[in-house]
């Protein structure tokens, strides 16, 4: 795994991560954070939508995490960028969000985006939706 | 005594006048200054070429000879100008719609477009008016010969030249005149603005001199009393005893049917009709002429009848009374306003005529000759046209001088005008059937006019041929071949009456009966109808636009190879700008109806089917998909107004639906929201809790998460405090009693309970001015809740760079104002409203703000509503929103 | 109130009409003269004025109807 990460510098110099969480909501960062460090990937996180994007550019994660009520830049918003965009289309993304409605799952399958959990989430069904994408990755 | 050469070279000088005036005032047209020559009173006094020699000099004759019978010829046209609303303004806006530019252009055009109908209008109305023209020619011959001091001499020669020969001398003249003014050009619509200004010049000269001289003859006569006392003295009828008998109905339906017949009353009061309003002033204005141009009549008549020797010619008195005075410059002004009367007819007549003669005669005749392939050969249509016209001015003054030349005989004025109102009278049912009657066909119409003409002929226009010819005298007197029930003047062994009601009771009765038993008798053909549609719904709605009868595949190429021909080439570009190359019906719609402006109805009508098809087009075939009758185009229209309530009724409807949407859609965006907030503390909540359900955590990690999950249960707890609230304001529980309080003491509060979290956020809240203090009634704690909400609200949601809030107070007209402001997003004005709503908060899914229960606002107005004040959203020009607390100050 | 004025545009041309035939007309060949003029040359000219005067009043308060446009609706 540190042979792994050492590999995976990017351009700017940023350690390039395994995942990153895009979240404002301090509390539910946290509980993200710690779940996922103590399952054993590397964490990096925003708490705005335009910081994604250019996060993601300098340094792409092997999976982002991404709520849909972020500041400045929607989650939604942020997915079809990455989906637009050549370096980034096949990066996968796990959908967050609070609302819990069916259309907000329907939008988010339309917008290309790999995994979609509701708040309040169970920590086991998030570290098994970001295996299962992860795993998904390095098998193919 | 006035010589003959000023005499003439005075009315040569006079025309030059009038050309310049046509001349000056068609410039000012064309740079689009036409100014007051759009004026009502310019075409009302063009209105006025009606009064013709036959007025200026004949009136007084009549006058002399059978008292107030003159009158008639003035009331017909007074009365039909009164009652302008019910035929005059039809045929004007009628007229306009369709482009017409004739009267036989319209009976043609309301039957069908049948253009045999308008060569047989044409054709009566030439032979008709040939008389009414010979009496211009007479007067004018008179007249000068009147002045020139050698008509009342037995020689009756004007320095050789005799009457015949001056009168032909004036018909050249008056040929030549006309063609030099009136075709010029060839008009989109038939108007002419130069030639109306010299004929709106010639009516005021000719009012003018028949005025003055009038004036002057009651100044010399020693008053209206005396020149009636002498006159009875004289043995005259002063009373005109029996004036109003049948020759008085007769001769007012004749005067009234002429003000609507006569080409050149049409011509100028419906086809140079260039604003249907004028016609509003006419309706006044020429009744009054009219009344001006006869008031002195019969006194220049009796005092003529008294003063002047026997045997004076009563139609020149206007000239011989002043002359006989020694008033030669009053004279010489008379023959001037005489002249203009005769010039002015005979221009305006022979320009009507020669538009009708082209347009129904020539240009068939040519369509038919060339089959419609020669149009885009030669020298054009346009250049055809004038030629044709030219020839037919010629023609007219021509067939003028023949009938004057064979009736030289008699002497007086109005019967020969008499015998033209009768020709072009003949029109009058068909008019009026075209107005008003649907059932008219065009068989009817045809064999109407074919009938009144055919007596008119026999018993009004042979007659005056008695004096020339033998065999007329003879038939006047024992009938054809001894039929004595034909005799011209008492058809049908109706004898004893006057002749002129003879034919004018025949004339009409036959006519009107024909129309009326062939209507019953024939069925109009679908175009009829259609055309008749327009011409009697012609106030109704949806029927301005006549349908599109031509179809087929015509290239914009063929047609504006025809429109060049006609138009010329300025005018077919300015037409066909922008018409794609297959242009659509409703274009070709639109293009016959201008050329019909130049051609007629009939013409281009034929002309147009030819180019589009090639073949004859099949009219009904069109109407059986329109749905044939007559019903069928009313019963569209009734769809119409139908699927137009339907239309509005569904888009009532659609809007009524859209805004339940919009109420669904918040009362979902709010369950959304209170989903969302209460879910986001219960993820933390829940996480954490699971978290520490596993036993490898420090106490630190310990104690943080169970922290973290208190925290988040408080929140929990102070929204469904909110929701509570918020259900308790709606309802009208939990009152406070409002009671006199501090308001900036609860500002002060506000702002330092926001200070902590304005720091975190890196940011400063500025207070500007301050009230200082402020008693108002209320309750500290809620009005605290309101202005921390605004206060936090506005740091929240601002992502400004450099993020400043402002609060400030004041006292203004007894109210307590704080103002709370930010430069953050702002609120967009559609949602200004909305964000006070219980079930709203700003735009769904706003990205750039950290989002809030969505309660606060529609809390905080509740509560400043209880304490009587207000809270508002204030708009602003500059980035940011702000938020304007108002209460009573006590 | 444009429905009376019409109606009384229609009365006033028929009255007029009336007015000046037979047998209306007739009352007034009296035969005799006021301040030297014939009166039935006197009538005629007062009902003339008359019909001028109510023609103007009328020409004032007729409803103005727009003019339909020949070419409205299809010119596209």
């Amino acid at each position: 795994m540190a042979a792994l990460l050492a590999g995976r510098r990017a351009k700017g110099g940023d350690v390039a991560v395994d995942i990153l969480i895009a979240e404002d909501e301090p509390s539910i960062l946290e509980s993200l954070d710690f779940i996922l460090r103590r399952a054993g990937w590397s964490i990096a996180s925003v708490t705005d939508g335009d910081a994604v994007l250019s996060t993601l550019r300098r340094a792409p994660p092997r999976l982002v995490v991404l709520d849909v009520m972020l500041p400045k830049r929607s989650g939604f918003d942020v997915l079809k960028q990455i989906r637009a965009d050549d370096v980034l289309r096949e990066l996968p993304v796990l959908i967050l969000t609070a609302k819990g409605q069916a259309k907000d799952r329907r939008t988010a399958e339309e917008l290309g985006a790999d995994g979609f959990v509701t708040k309040p989430y169970a920590n086991a069904e998030v570290i098994d939706e970001v295996r299962r994408l992860i795993g998904a990755v390095h098998t193919a | 005594m006035l010589s003959s050469e000023l005499v003439i070279a005075i009315a040569i000088a006079y025309v030059g006048l009038l050309f310049l005036i046509a001349y000056v005032s068609d410039r000012r047209a064309r740079r689009g200054k036409a100014g007051f020559l759009n004026s009502p009173f310019v075409y009302t006094l063009a209105i006025s070429v009606y009064c013709t020699s036959w007025t200026f000099y004949g009136a007084v004759g009549s006058a002399a000879r059978s008292g107030l019978e003159y009158l008639a010829i003035y009331l017909g046209p007074t009365i039909v100008f009164i009652g302008w609303w019910f035929i005059l303004r039809r045929l004007v806006r009628i007229s306009h719609n369709q482009r017409i530019t004739s009267i036989a252009d319209l009976l043609s055009a309301r039957f069908g477009k049948s253009s045999r109908l308008a060569v047989l209008i044409t054709i009566i109305a030439v032979i008709g008016i040939a008389p009414y023209i010979a009496l211009q020619l007479k007067a004018v011959t008179s007249s000068i010969q009147a002045i020139a001091g050698v008509g009342e001499f037995p020689g009756r020669t004007l320095r050789g030249i005799d009457e015949v020969g001056l009168a032909l001398a004036v018909a050249a003249g008056m040929a030549l005149f006309t063609i030099l003014f009136g075709t010029r050009n060839v008009d989109a619509k038939e108007q002419h603005l130069g030639v109306v200004a010299a004929i709106a010049f010639e009516a005021i000269v000719k009012l003018a001199a028949l005025v003055a001289t009038g004036i002057f003859v009651v100044y010399v006569g020693g008053g209206l009393q005396a020149i009636f006392s002498r006159a009875e003295a004289a043995g005259l009828d002063i009373y005109s005893i029996g004036t109003f008998d049948d020759r008085w109905i007769a001769m007012n339906v004749l005067s009234a049917a002429a003000i609507l017949c006569l080409p050149r009353q049409f011509q100028i009061t419906i086809v140079e009709n260039s604003d249907e309003n004028h016609l509003r002033t006419a309706s006044w204005a020429f009744p009054g002429y009219l009344l001006l141009m006869s008031l002195f009549t019969l006194p220049i008549a009796l005092f003529g009848l008294t003063s002047m020797p026997a045997g004076a010619n009563p139609d020149m008195f206007v000239l011989t009374v002043p002359l006989a005075s020694g008033q030669e410059g009053l004279a010489l002004f008379s023959f001037i306003g005489g002249f203009s009367s005769a010039t002015s007819m005979i221009i305006v007549e022979s320009i009507a005529l020669s538009i009708m003669v082209s347009n129904h005669i020539v240009m068939p005749l040519m369509l038919r000759f060339t089959q419609g392939r020669g149009i885009g050969r030669g020298q054009g249509v346009s250049s055809l046209l004038l030629n044709s016209r030219r020839f037919s001015i010629a023609l007219i003054l021509g067939l003028g001088f023949l009938y004057f030349y064979f009736t030289r005989n008699s002497n007086a004025l109005a019967p020969i005008g008499l015998i033209s109102f009768c020709g072009v009278a003949q029109f009058l049912p068909s008019i009026i059937a075209a107005l008003f009657w649907r059932e008219a066909t065009l068989k009817a119409a045809t064999a109407a006019v074919a009938v009144g003409f055919v007596v008119w002929a026999w018993s009004s226009f042979m007659p005056s041929f008695a004096g020339s010819s033998v065999v007329v005298a003879d038939i006047m007197a024992h009938g054809p071949w001894g039929l004595t029930w034909l005799r011209p003047e008492a058809l049908f062994g109706l004898a004893g009456i006057d002749p002129l009601v003879n034919v004018v009771f025949w004339s009409l009765f036959l006519n009107t009966a024909t129309l009326v038993v062939v209507s019953l008798l024939t069925s109009p053909s679908a175009l009829e109808r259609v055309q008749a549609a327009l011409f009697i719904d012609l106030f109704r709605p949806s029927t301005a636009g006549s349908p599109s009868v031509i179809r087929g595949s015509a290239t914009a190429r063929d047609l504006r190879f025809v429109a060049e021909r006609v138009f010329g080439p300025a005018r077919a570009y300015a037409l066909f700008a922008g018409v794609p190359a297959v242009p659509p019906p409703q274009f070709i719609d639109r293009l016959e109806r201008e050329l019909a402006g130049s051609i007629g109805a009939a013409s281009a009508h034929v002309m147009l089917s030819k180019v589009v098809s090639g073949d004859a087009i099949s009219i009904e075939e069109v109407f059986e998909m329109a749905g044939e009758t007559r019903q069928a185009i009313e019963y569209s229209q009734e769809l119409e107004r139908t699927s137009e309530e339907l239309r509005s009724t569904a888009a009532q409807l659609e809007s009524a639906n859209l805004k339940l949407r919009e109420l669904d859609g918040q009362k979902d965006e709010f369950l959304s929201q209170v989903s969302h907030e209460v879910r986001t503390p219960m993820a933390s909540i829940r996480s954490f809790s699971e978290i520490l359900l596993d036993d490898d955590l420090s106490d630190a990690q310990r104690r943080r998460f169970v922290s973290t999950i208190h925290q988040e249960s408080l929140r929990l707890t102070k929204l469904l405090d909110e929701i509570l609230d918020l259900s308790a304001l709606e309802r009208g529980e939990r009152p406070w009693d409002n009671v006199r309080i501090d308001a900036e003491a609860a500002l002060d509060r506000a702002i330092e309970v926001c200070a902590p979290l304005a720091q975190r956020r890196h940011m400063h809240i500025v207070v500007g001015p301050r009230a200082g203090s402020a008693i108002v009634e209320g309750d500290t704690d809620r009005l605290c809740q309101v202005l921390i909400n605004l206060i936090v609200n506005a740091i929240k949601y601002n992502d400004a760079d450099t993020p400043v809030v402002e609060v400030r107070s004041e006292v203004i007209d007894g109210s307590f104002v704080v103002e709370i402001s930010d430069n953050g997003p702002g609120i967009p004005a559609n949602e200004a409203q909305a964000i006070f709503d219980m079930f709203t908060r700003g735009e769904h899914g706003r990205s750039d703000a950290t989002p809030g229960a969505g309660l606060g606002l529609a809390i905080s107005r509740k509560i400043i509503t209880r304490m009587s004040g207000a809270l508002e959203l204030v708009p602003r020009d500059t980035r940011g929103a702000r938020f304007r607390v108002t209460l009573p100050a006590c | 109130m444009d429905r009376k004025l019409i109606s009384a545009a229609l009365f006033i041309t028929v009255l007029g009409t009336l007015l000046l035939l037979p047998p209306l007309a007739n009352v007034f060949q009296l035969q005799r003269r006021f301040l030297g003029v014939p009166a039935e040359l006197i009538y005629l000219f007062a009902c003339w004025v008359a019909l001028v005067g109510a023609a103007f009043w009328l020409s004032r308060r007729l409803p103005h109807e727009p003019e339909a446009e020949p070419g409205s609706g299809d010119d596209g």
